[in-house]
């Protein structure tokens, strides 16, 4: 559990100046690729916000000295004038261009997001099942919204800044040096204490986003009703709650220990920041007394000490919060950058692909390949040599665990071997492009999954939808009559999530449409992962007959039913990771081994009299 | 409109309550904070004031010592505030957590049938999202907000009261205009929050579900990444071009505000400027009166807005409140269920229907069967026959729609459904498991030993691969929840339930497609020990896997909802129905 907390070693050191620059720069360019005309909304912003807060500050003192002791009420009330025009003038374009930027904000972070999710289902599969690859795209996503901000911050904050600092100089240079160096050295110990604050937030926010993928389960645990009927049968929910408690008290002990972090900083701040009030003050009641302002001056000068202090303050927090976003813009390129090896070319993607080669010549050969888990010492599978032949019937049966479904990827190459070479007609499939290479296969999965979206959308998946062949899918698949006799056919919508009047189909039935999807690929080889395990013995029964006798392409196929072996050309016996035995259904049971006692096994309550 | 109101102000009764029930002094707290803020806000209005004033007076030293205790009782105000803040963020993150933790326990402790059920989802839905992350929060912060709104307007008043009494007349002309112009923001904002839910569930689904993990192999091996790409974009597009729309909507109906506002700044300025200029005001009045109007029109605003904000969320408030006021045991579940002492009963069916949906198909019709203590059955039929539906009647999961199911005589929801569950171990063909330990697995609710772990491990022949692992049966399954889990295959996990089942002990096992992942060894092992396991016990299987039907007594046909065979293995098969067909396809391979 320990390791979980040990921050990236990056964090307490202080990013160089440069490696700052550099990461904003790469942001900027991030921002521009996935959307524009934020540009010009970020300036208007920038300007009304300003501008208004400038009138506000201005103007009133000013009044206050046309109409003191009967003045100039022409005067006064022409600035009344502007103040009510310009005022609410400046409002409207500041909320509508704060709306705007909200708006374009959030469409950028998904944008950017998504960024993130593609390179999730792109990563190795193996790599998707590691804690530590969780956690690390965990921080990915959270860091988005961190360092999103940095052009928000350049534009606004900075050159906001500098904007007031600039009006504010023409005033505040009339006040004494001494005011000014005390504002700066202010100025400055607030930018420390800043900095040690976005250092420990950023500690925390990476810290409790390593915890998010577990927060996320837990929660998902404690809410999706779907647990409902293990949970009361089982009496598990005291489980999971405790569960849950332990995941909440770690998050909340961080956010604890940050929020008093910053408390402690913020402590020295508001010192700072009052021994620079009163500095300004008693300087400007000292020119006062001497005759060097007047009364509106003095309430002027009082507010532009405060706006320069706030300005410098301004500028320097964009800074370090700059700092801040380059920090969490590393844990996205740390991300982005995992290495691949199964790699799908970004150009091919999208393009129709044509197959590798079409017919059903070809020889498929694992060549003493072995495959281990990354971060597990046992081997999953030893020396494996195994030849499929084009049009060929390959069985694979043996105990749970002995590594069948381990086998079916490396076949479909969710896997690479950790020892050995798979071959495609003399060619390691390695060299193949990945986006050819699967096509090449059509897999249904033992845990096969339907989405939401029509049969057949369901079906046809991205291949184009051509009818003739989708009915044929469906008679093969046995599953033709109940999609015929749904209100709209093979247009109705899959699952209840997005829709409520989408269907939800049972067990079988999924599976079924599963078995549709795979043959609908019109891909050479069939790979099947207990294709009939959830169909009663009718449909099992019509579903290996279209399997056996209608289906002419290579199947491979993992089956505890040994039924299917019977009209297989090939059957491969694992045990324990190896391949134990291989033949024919009548060659292996004559002989004494693995094969025969488990056909025995299983024959028994069929073939035994009461 | 006036209920709308009442509502609001439950609404808020009710959050103030929780809140208290969980932290006493949070109210404490929330109170020190308002005191602070509306302080500090006065704070500078005041001070301000008395040195200007004092300053132009030419009182130097009464000048300076104002400085002082103005920059004094700012840090002093400012490091209390900060401090209370902190407190009182604490405090509502676990005020927001208890509940959650109280939505969630009455989810999986309420009986079954009403919480799969498509009306009552949405309800749910809606209480998940008062309690989602940072919720309860904001409606505290809202309500406190209002409150310190309310203070400082009343202050304002005071104030002014003192001064002059045409600022004040000002002043409620300022509040009538504010009010009725949010009033009106409020009731639009209301309108368009209904319009993007199927887009935002659209785009979640697409951004969450369709790029986990659970779809990781489909994703990689089919090439559905542009697909799912696709549809997120389109989401996200849909998404935006919503609020954009929505955006423009509000600021074509509702710039007149902007209008009414500069009025509003013409209108005080003026007036207070006429008093400064008749010399009624001092310089230093001038400015606190100023600041003051605008601190109160802001106080207004924030206190409106507040209340907007409670009253978008009062929907998810009160499908929380009426979730969590549901009892967990049906009105009419007054009986103890007891065992007689020789452990015998009966649960019978009567003319049992039952439909999910008021339109929807009979899923079960007028189905009767009579289960005793000591019964071994099967059943068995085509996919979309019923037998899982039948097996939710039995355990209570689901309410018959016509007919009775009971227990010794007794109406089975004259029970509480805790004490009825009790009676039942089962497999469920999509059962769950969680990324806990093994053990964890074995024995959720605790209260069994290491030993009848290990016992019952061994019995359904897990011993070998358990003892492989690192950490034994302490090892997580999967990594979702530790550093280090171990993957288990398909068969594993369900050795894994019907061990699960197994440690439960109880009275009457129900087994659907308990073998269907399991390899032709691990089945025979499991059938061979079944009458070790099943001994004593009442024991339904499901099953595709008509093998099992040799182990029972009797063996139940369904098809469409109803039971069409009834009787033992030789029985049916003389008879040639239904069954017959299926064992011969079935049997058909090995009789060579």
């Amino acid at each position: 559990m320990k390791k979980c907390f040990q921050p990236r070693q990056g964090i307490i050191r202080i990013e160089k100046i440069k490696n700052i620059f550099v990461n904003i720069g790469k942001i900027f360019t991030l921002r521009k690729q996935i959307g524009g005309r934020v540009l010009v909304t970020e300036v208007i912003h920038c300007l009304a916000e300003k501008a208004k807060q400038l009138f506000e500050i201005m103007i009133p003192p000013v009044l206050i000295d046309f109409l003191i002791e009967g003045k100039d009420w022409k005067q006064a009330a022409l600035y009344i004038l502007i103040l009510s025009v310009f005022i609410p003038l400046f409002s409207f374009a500041e909320e509508k261009s704060r709306d705007l930027l909200s708006a374009y904000s959030c469409r950028d972070d998904y944008r950017i997001l998504l960024n993130v999710k593609v390179k999730a289902m792109m990563v190795d599969y193996q790599d998707t099942l590691l804690a530590g690859n969780m956690q690390k795209e965990s921080r990915a996503v959270e860091s988005i919204n961190e360092f999103l901000e940095a052009d928000y911050l350049v534009l606004h904050e900075i050159l906001g800044a500098l904007f007031s600092m600039i009006m504010l100089g023409t005033v505040f240079y009339r006040l004494d040096v001494l005011a000014v160096y005390m504002v700066f050295a202010a100025a400055a110990v607030h930018y420390l204490l800043t900095k040690r604050k976005y250092k420990n937030e950023v500690y925390y926010t990476q810290l409790k986003s390593q915890n998010r993928p577990k927060t996320a389960y837990v929660e998902e645990l404690l809410f999706h009703t779907k647990y409902g009927k293990d949970v009361r049968l089982y009496d598990a929910s005291d489980l999971i709650i405790g569960k849950y408690a332990k995941v909440f008290s770690q998050n909340f002990e961080m956010d604890q220990k940050s929020r008093w972090n910053s408390f402690v900083l913020q402590l020295f701040d508001y010192l700072i920041n009052g021994i620079q009030l009163l500095v300004v003050y008693l300087l400007a009641i000292l020119k006062y007394r001497a005759g060097q302002l007047t009364i509106g001056a003095f309430t002027i000068y009082i507010n532009a000490a405060k706006q320069i202090y706030a300005a410098i303050g301004e500028f320097l927090d964009a800074l370090a919060a700059l700092g801040k976003t380059a920090l969490f813009y590393d844990d996205y390129v740390q991300y982005m950058d995992l290495k691949q090896t199964i790699v799908c070319d970004e150009k091919m993607r999208g393009k129709r692909q044509e197959k590798l080669f079409s017919g059903d010549d070809f020889v498929l050969q694992f060549d003493h390949v072995s495959f281990r888990y990354p971060g597990s010492s046992k081997y999953a599978l030893q020396d494996i040599c195994v030849e499929i032949k084009g049009k060929e019937i390959v069985s694979i049966v043996g105990e749970n665990g002995a590594g069948k479904t381990t086998f079916i990827y490396l076949l479909l190459r969710l896997f690479d071997p950790t020892e050995g070479v798979i071959q495609l007609n003399g060619r390691d499939i390695r060299t193949f492009p990945y986006e050819e290479y699967r096509l090449f296969l059509a897999p249904v999965f033992q845990e096969y999954e339907l989405f939401s979206a029509s049969v057949r959308e369901n079906v046809v998946l991205t291949r184009p939808y051509v009818k003739e062949q989708a009915e044929e899918s469906y008679r093969f698949a046995d599953i033709e009559s109940r999609i015929r006799a749904m209100e709209q056919g093979d247009l109705t919508i899959l699952t209840k999530v997005l829709y409520d009047e989408g269907v939800e189909l049972s067990g079988g039935e999924q599976q079924k449409l599963a078995l549709a999807r795979a043959y609908y690929r019109k891909s050479q080889i069939l790979i099947l992962d207990e294709p009939t395990a959830a169909l009663d013995p009718l449909s099992e029964h019509r579903i290996y007959y279209n399997v056996a006798r209608r289906y002419h392409g290579t199947t491979v196929f993992i089956s505890h039913r040994l039924t299917s072996t019977m009209f297989a050309d090939q059957i491969l016996v694992f045990d324990r990771g190896r391949i134990v035995q291989r033949g024919t259904h009548e060659e292996l049971v004559q002989i004494n081994g693995i094969y025969r006692e488990m056909f025995e096994k299983q024959a028994y309550y069929y073939v035994r009299e009461n | 409109m006036r209920q709308a109101f009442v509502n609001i102000c439950s609404d808020i009764q009710f959050m103030l309550k929780r809140a208290y029930n969980v932290q006493r002094s949070y109210y404490i707290v929330a109170m020190l904070n308002m005191l602070l803020s509306i302080m500090l806000s006065w704070i500078s209005v005041l001070f301000i004031k008395w040195i200007v004033d004092a300053v132009s007076e030419g009182n130097g030293r009464n000048a300076m010592f104002c400085v002082f205790v103005y920059v004094g009782g700012i840090i002093c105000l400012s490091a209390a505030d900060a401090f209370v803040c902190m407190k009182k963020a604490n405090q509502e993150m676990l005020i927001e957590n208890q509940l959650r933790l109280q939505l969630a326990k009455k989810q999986m402790t309420l009986p079954y049938d009403q919480i799969d059920n498509k009306k009552e989802h949405e309800e749910y839905q809606f209480s998940r999202k008062a309690v989602e992350n940072g919720s309860v929060a904001k409606i505290l912060n809202n309500i406190s907000s209002i409150v310190s709104g309310v203070c400082n307007i009343i202050g304002t008043f005071f104030v002014f009261s003192m001064l002059n009494g045409g600022v004040v007349l000002l002043l409620i002309a300022v509040v009538c205009v504010n009010a009725a112009g949010n009033i009106k923001k409020m009731q639009y904002q209301y309108e368009q929050d209904e319009a993007g839910v199927h887009i935002e569930r659209s785009l979640y689904y697409a951004r969450d579900y369709l790029t986990s993990p659970v779809f990781a192999r489909e994703v990689r091996v089919f090439g559905l990444v542009d697909y799912v790409v696709a549809r997120i974009r389109k989401g996200i597009d849909n998404f935006f071009h919503l609020e954009i729309q929505a955006q423009r909507k509000y600021y074509r109906n509702f710039w007149w505000t902007y209008l009414l506002n500069g009025v509003q700044l013409a209108v005080v300025y003026a007036y207070i400027g006429s008093l400064l200029y008749q010399g009624v005001l001092t310089a230093g009045e001038f400015s606190a009166c100023i600041s003051a109007v605008f601190l109160f029109s802001g106080a207004v605003v924030s206190g409106l807005t507040s209340f907007a904000d409670i009253a978008r969320s009062s929907k998810y408030i009160h499908a929380l409140r009426r979730f969590l006021d549901k009892s967990e045991d049906r009105s009419d579940a007054k009986n103890t269920l007891v065992l007689p002492a020789n452990g015998e009963f009966v649960i019978s069916f009567i003319n049992v229907s039952f439909k999910y949906d008021e339109n929807g198909p009979y899923i079960i019709k007028n189905l009767s069967l009579e289960l005793k203590k000591g019964d071994k059955l099967c059943i068995v039929g085509e996919n979309g026959s019923g037998k899982t539906t039948f097996v939710k009647l039995l355990l209570g999961f689901c309410i018959p729609t016509e007919g009775e199911i009971l227990f010794n005589g007794v109406s089975v929801s004259t029970y509480p459904a805790e004490q009825y569950q009790q009676l039942f171990s089962a497999v469920f063909q999509d059962f769950n498991l969680f990324s806990f330990r093994i053990s964890e697995n074995i024995a959720p609710g605790g209260g069994h030993t290491d030993e009848e772990i290990d016992r019952v491990l061994e019995k359904v022949g897990l011993t070998e691969k358990i003892s492989s692992l690192r950490y034994g049966k302490d090892t997580y399954l999967t990594e979702r929840m530790a550093d280090y889990g171990t993957n288990f295959s398909g068969g594993e996990k369900q050795l894994l339930a019907i061990a699960r089942a197994i440690c439960k002990d109880a009275p009457v096992y129900i087994l659907d497609e308990p073998t269907a992942a399991l390899s032709p060894q691990n089945e025979f092992e499991i059938y061979k020990k079944f009458h070790e396991i099943a001994r004593n016990k009442t024991v339904l299987f499901i099953s595709h896997r008509l093998a099992s039907c040799r182990l029972v007594d009797k063996i139940l046909v369904m098809n469409n909802g109803c039971i069409v065979e009834a009787g033992t293995h030789e029985q049916l098969m003389r008879k040639q129905g239904i069954y017959e067909k299926m064992f011969s396809a079935q049997a058909g391979y090995y009789q060579d």
